[in-house]
């Protein structure tokens, strides 16, 4: 399931494409704490007051809108190794959101951890998709394994492995393979 | 019949500026397999992929404010806008087999239609699911911010409602309204 261990055999031209990205990249994220090969086809719009950390071989997607990260002062915007965004992913901390490894972030998907009534911390753990245009909002703790709907609001917590579609968001178990 | 938002798209303009737009608007949709006559394309259009995507005559793609993905994901993938059709900005429309938006039919921002999840449920996410095809019938209103996932099916003549979620165990009948999230069909 590591998308790391998957054997692939880009072409030449494939792989500058790559290492153009990781170079953006390390370019772009200049301001954060960045592991190994973190790579993005695409302008993001970062706003690294706080500590944003991005773990091993996150990638940002190619598409029509930039992503967007902002962490405030004093804040942490953690995403975990192998993460993947898709275009339009919108992180915003004003105190904490931290991101599994593995997750998956569908287009136009929105995470914040403040609103107007209250500010608490986002936790969303490994293997998580959460699929096109879904609002994760604060004080959430999303279990591993689990899968955000698309369009999907997610105002309180999502047990782990399980399917949360609508809108407020209803969990329902998803069957684990093996 | 040609739908009247390229008839808005025209007006005011000289026979320059006309010629002009529709030479932008070749160039832009220089990657579709078919134009037909009349197609207004602003903005950007991000076509891409190996299939081929077909827009009819009279077609308006609003790309102006916010930039349309039409993609064709494999070789024989077919993407079929009808003839009329409006597509507003910051749509994205992701075809692996077949996507199939009848005439006059308009999709408002943002919405996005596909006819494959690209991730399953459970098991390997990376490993792309089958797809099953996706329908929409003529004169449809589909809202703003409205999604479209694999297998949907909206009959002629329905509505889908801003920020809708269709799929494929919800298919919405000839002249229906559907809105709500989860979906109600009325």
């Amino acid at each position: 399931m590591t998308p790391g261990a998957r054997q692939t055999f880009p072409s030449p031209g494939e792989r500058l494409l790559r290492a153009i990205g990781i170079l953006r990249a390390r370019w772009l994220f200049r301001h954060c704490r960045c592991g190994p090969r973190v790579h993005t086809r695409t302008r993001v719009r970062v706003d690294a007051r706080g500590l944003v950390e991005l773990g091993a071989r996150v990638q940002f997607w190619e598409g029509m809108i930039p992503q967007e990260l902002v962490c405030a002062e004093g804040a942490e915007l953690i995403v975990g190794a192998y993460s993947l965004l898709n275009y339009g992913v919108s992180l915003r901390a004003s105190r904490s959101i931290r991101i599994g490894q593995r997750c998956m972030f569908g287009a136009l998907a929105q995470v914040y951890d403040s609103d107007r009534d209250r500010t608490a911390p986002v936790i969303i753990g490994d293997d998580v998709w959460v699929a096109h245009g879904a609002i994760v909002g604060p004080g959430v703790t999303i279990g591993e394994g689990s899968v955000v709907g698309a369009g999907s609001v997610v105002t309180e917590d999502v047990p782990a492995w399980s399917l949360a579609v609508g809108n407020p968001a209803k969990c329902t178990p998803l069957k684990r393979e093996r | 019949m040609r739908f009247a938002g390229a008839s808005f798209m025209a007006a005011g303009q000289g026979p320059v500026r006309r010629l002009l737009g529709a030479l932008a608007t070749r160039w832009r949709l220089r990657r579709c397999a078919s134009v037909g006559p009349g197609a207004v394309a602003r903005g950007y259009i991000w076509v891409h992929g190996r299939g081929s995507v077909h827009v009819g005559a009279g077609v308006v793609l609003d790309g102006s404010h916010h930039p349309i993905e039409l993609h064709a994901v494999e070789k024989d993938s077919q993407l079929f806008i009808g003839d009329g059709a409006l597509v507003s900005g910051g749509v994205s429309i992701e075809s692996v087999v077949s996507v199939h938006l009848g005439a006059r039919s308009r999709l408002g921002g943002f919405s996005r239609v596909m006819d494959n999840n690209f991730h399953p449920l459970v098991g390997d996410r990376l490993v792309r699911p089958p797809s099953s095809p996706v329908r929409i019938g003529d004169d449809v209103e589909i809202g703003p911010r409205a999604i479209l996932l694999a297998g949907s099916q909206v009959g002629s003549g329905a509505t889908v409602g801003p920020a809708t979620v269709i799929s494929r165990r919800s298919p919405v009948p000839d002249g229906a309204s559907a809105s709500g999230m989860p979906v109600v069909i009325a």
